[in-house]
């Protein structure tokens, strides 16, 4: 070993890189970033609002608000870090969640088993979508957009409208309390929990990194890039699925209606939640942050009686501002 | 070059016999070469020589279609890369194989990340064998870097981490000091000779004969797919590695001295506030003038502010002796000024385009008949072009994708040459093509000039720099510290210039300002 230092010496290298100042690695820090506005946000609404939005009811109708569809947000952002996307999962949502309530409504067979066969039909979904992608090296967006009409065609082929009204204890999935916050909410910080750990410190799970930073140096350091791929689909089918299941609980019924709009929320709260649209960076809990931003300030424009319509005016502000920052501050180079 | 079968068997590794077809080339016809451990073993040859199509076979990327290769003896035939490493065969390629937004230490274990018995990766122990193992190369690389945040010299280093970390018997390198300056390669080169004096089998792939006979052993060149020589670098010089990849010696030509004609464009004391500063220069009509330097010593950076696409912060542009004010590329195209960009798939070439809609995009408006463009005078000057510069294309309907890197350049330098620019600004036109390329481009150069326009080169290839320039200009470090006349110019000059060792006459203030 001193003979290595000796070396470092006899070269003379300048060996650190340009590394940034602390206050600007904590800026491109978006998990920290968000926390930040995050408790802004609180404590703006909390001086100005206090008796409607600091309500325990209010921040347990803002997880809610977020927890289902949170699933797509998880899912989503997996493809995005694996440079990909998917425009078929509300669909995929949709379809789930129609067979689903399907088969609970019209077989016989037990619930368990009908929540089995849709999350098989999304593995499907998903093998279909990853396939044409990985293997046949087509555009995600046209193949998921092409996929997406699809299904949404099958579930109002199967269902039209939606279902509604199942048994009392399918409901119990997406209605059970448990210590003041509803199931689906718990659903949510389980999946953000496991999915936060599994791109963190999974091997298999890194991958995505290497395939959507460089997909060509994946392939040079000996990984399936195609196949990786084609399991972000599944993966990303799967939890649709899970989302339409506990839609269909939640509110019993399965509309054909239920996702639509679902993918562009999602990839806007990954890309709010510093996900690079380009694939290679980010972080589940970043996404999951960016959602939980995008939906409290949807309830603050409810709040302060702003009309709905301008929802959308004000999500898409903050997604251009959030790549001006990412721009700005170099994230994206 | 017959080596017997006893010497084979010693080799750590060996190809015998190798053939490769790919649709319509013969790529590999039946070549035979070992390696042996505790040598560095250099192997050369123009682009499309067969090189690289070499390397994938050893490497595990193709498999070949007759042939063998023996590993310490035994044969081998690897399916993939994974076991060609598994088989200790590591191989450092010429692109990157980075992903910037990983730390160091992930990236040297990309894929293969250490892990505790119940699946996670186990950060603590994969930092501190990364930062072992970048120690035992002699530098302190903090593996939690961002690999973005480095140099690209220590990114090389990196790579060369990486692909040693999976302690491999025959290391591969194609092309290790493309983007690294002097003083970073000395440091690669000592690194290579400890891991050879250590025993390790090294093959250096490069184009750069300087680099082979200061880091090599052994030297293998290529040519057409054929093994054209191999000889201990100590018997040879540079003229027998060149003719063996060629088949012809270097050209030189040089213009008279132009100390009377008009000075075209001239610059004077141009800053951009970050890149560079104080940069004064000139262009005489009919001269060919090369900027000299080490990539990144702020060259493209000046040339992009010339031509109006980058902001100057001071100075004056002189342009016929007249003042411009160029803000956009438009007003430069105006005055007469072309530039051919470094980066032709990023910046110079629609790649999805034909080869004739990428020679008359610049002049379309003499292919125009009212307003309607005429095909029949595009398909003319395309022709004209394809024969002129001996574009090998099936034809000019080809999309500009498919050309080999040599054909697209002078696709680049057809589109200029109709435009016919006063004042030619090329950026490194000749990287990454083959030799027998470049002494074409050299004459088409050569051409313009005799035809009245002037050209500045923008060169990291000093063979090349000393070749075609009637005058030189040597940056450093955002200054021009040298001017020297093509005929009085030596590597060793200019090198000196480049690395800021020594600051020359071509500083003065006088010179522009007269």
């Amino acid at each position: 070993m001193a003979l290595a230092r000796s070396y470092s010496v006899d070269r003379g290298f300048r060996v650190r890189g340009d590394r940034n100042s602390f206050p600007l690695r904590l800026i491109q820090n978006r998990v920290a970033v968000l926390v930040a506005i995050l408790l802004l946000y609180n404590v703006l609404f909390i001086l100005f609002l206090p008796h409607r939005f600091f309500r325990l009811g209010n921040y347990a109708s803002i997880l809610m608000n977020m927890s289902i569809e949170s699933f797509i947000v998880i899912g989503m952002t997996v493809l995005l870090i694996s440079g990909n996307l998917d425009l078929s999962l509300g669909s995929i949502m949709a379809l789930s969640g129609i067979i689903c309530g399907y088969l609970i409504k019209y077989s016989a067979l037990g619930v368990g088993s009908s929540i089995g066969l849709a999350v098989a039909a999304a593995i499907l979904m998903g093998l279909v979508n990853g396939y044409i992608v990985a293997f046949v090296e087509v555009n995600p967006v046209i193949t998921t957009l092409a996929t997406g009409f699809v299904y949404q065609g099958i579930a109002v082929w199967l269902a039209g409208p939606g279902l509604i009204a199942f048994p009392g204890f399918f409901q119990m999935y997406g209605q059970a309390r448990f210590l003041g916050l509803q199931a689906p909410v718990w659903y949510m910080l389980v999946a953000t929990l496991i999915f936060q750990l599994l791109m963190g410190n999974s091997r298999f799970f890194r991958r995505y990194y290497f395939v959507g930073g460089n997909k060509s140096a994946a392939l040079l350091s000996g990984i399936d890039a195609r196949k990786t791929v084609l399991v972000a689909f599944v993966i990303a089918a799967v939890l649709a699925s899970l989302a339409g299941v506990i839609s269909a609980s939640r509110f019993n019924s399965s509309m054909t209606s239920v996702g639509t709009g679902v993918e562009l929320r999602a990839i806007t709260a990954a890309v709010v939640g510093g996900v690079s649209f380009t694939g290679g960076t980010g972080s589940i809990l970043g996404a999951v942050l960016g959602f939980l931003f995008l939906t409290f300030v949807n309830n603050g424009l409810i709040l302060v009686g702003i009309a709905p319509s301008w929802q959308n005016v004000i999500v898409g502000v903050v997604l251009i501002a959030s790549i001006i920052v990412d721009v700005t501050f170099g994230n994206r180079k | 070059m017959v080596e017997s079968d006893f010497v084979k068997s010693q080799a750590a590794l060996a190809a015998v016999n190798i053939e490769k077809h790919f649709p319509g080339v013969q790529a590999l016809k039946g070549v035979s070469v070992s390696f042996f451990a505790g040598e560095i073993h250099a192997v050369c040859g123009e682009n499309g020589a067969g090189k690289s199509t070499l390397m994938h076979i050893l490497s595990g990327v193709y498999r070949a279609d007759k042939g063998e290769i023996l590993l310490q003896g035994t044969p081998v035939g690897f399916h993939s890369q994974r076991e060609a490493n598994q088989s200790g065969i590591s191989i450092v390629y010429q692109e990157r194989s980075l992903v910037p937004g990983l730390t160091v230490g992930e990236n040297i274990f990309a894929g293969r990340q250490p892990v505790f018995w119940c699946g996670p990766v186990n950060w603590k122990r994969l930092y501190s064998i990364a930062k072992e193992l970048l120690f035992t190369l002699g530098f302190d690389i903090d593996p939690r870097q961002l690999v973005g945040d480095l140099s690209p010299a220590l990114q090389q280093i990196v790579e060369i981490a990486k692909a040693l970390s999976i302690k491999p018997r025959v290391l591969i390198l194609d092309e290790p000091t493309a983007t690294v300056t002097e003083r970073e390669t000395a440091a690669i080169f000592q690194l290579l000779r400890e891991l050879s004096a250590g025993g390790m089998a090294i093959v250096y792939i490069s184009h750069r004969l300087p680099e082979i006979f200061q880091i090599a052993d052994r030297v293998s060149v290529l040519k057409d797919g054929s093994l054209t020589g191999t000889a201990s670098v100590g018997s040879i010089d540079e003229d027998w590695i060149i003719k063996r990849m060629v088949g012809r010696e270097l050209y030189t030509g040089r213009a008279p001295m132009l100390l009377h004609s008009p000075k075209i464009l001239e610059v004077s004391r141009l800053s951009d506030g970050r890149k560079f500063s104080g940069v004064s220069f000139f262009l005489r009509q009919g001269e060919i003038v090369s900027f000299s330097g080490l990539v990144g010593a702020g060259r493209t950076e000046v040339f992009r502010t010339v031509f109006g696409l980058e902001k100057k912060s001071a100075g004056d542009v002189q342009v016929f002796e007249k003042r411009a004010e160029i803000r956009n590329p438009r007003d430069a195209i105006r005055l007469g000024l072309g530039y051919m960009p470094e980066d032709r798939k990023e910046q110079g070439l629609f790649l999805e385009m034909n080869v004739s809609e990428n020679i008359v995009v610049a002049a379309l408006k003499k292919c125009q008949r009212f307003v309607e463009i005429d095909n029949r005078k595009v398909a003319h000057y395309s022709e004209t072009y394809r024969t002129q510069l001996k574009i090998s294309t099936p034809s000019i309907r080809q999309k500009a994708r498919i050309l080999s890197g040599g054909n697209q350049q002078k696709v680049m330098l057809a589109r200029w040459l109709l435009v016919n620019p006063r004042i030619l600004i090329v950026d490194e036109p000749t990287r990454g093509i083959d030799v027998g390329t470049k002494l074409e481009i050299y004459e088409i150069l050569r051409q313009l000039r005799r035809e009245g326009s002037s050209i500045i080169v923008i060169s990291s290839d000093l063979p090349e720099v000393l070749s075609i320039s009637d005058r030189i200009y040597v940056m450093w470090n955002g200054m021009i510290t040298g001017e020297v006349m093509g005929g009085e110019a030596t590597e060793e000059i200019l090198m000196k210039y480049a690395s800021g060792m020594r600051r020359g006459e071509g500083t003065r203030d006088d010179t522009s300002t007269s």
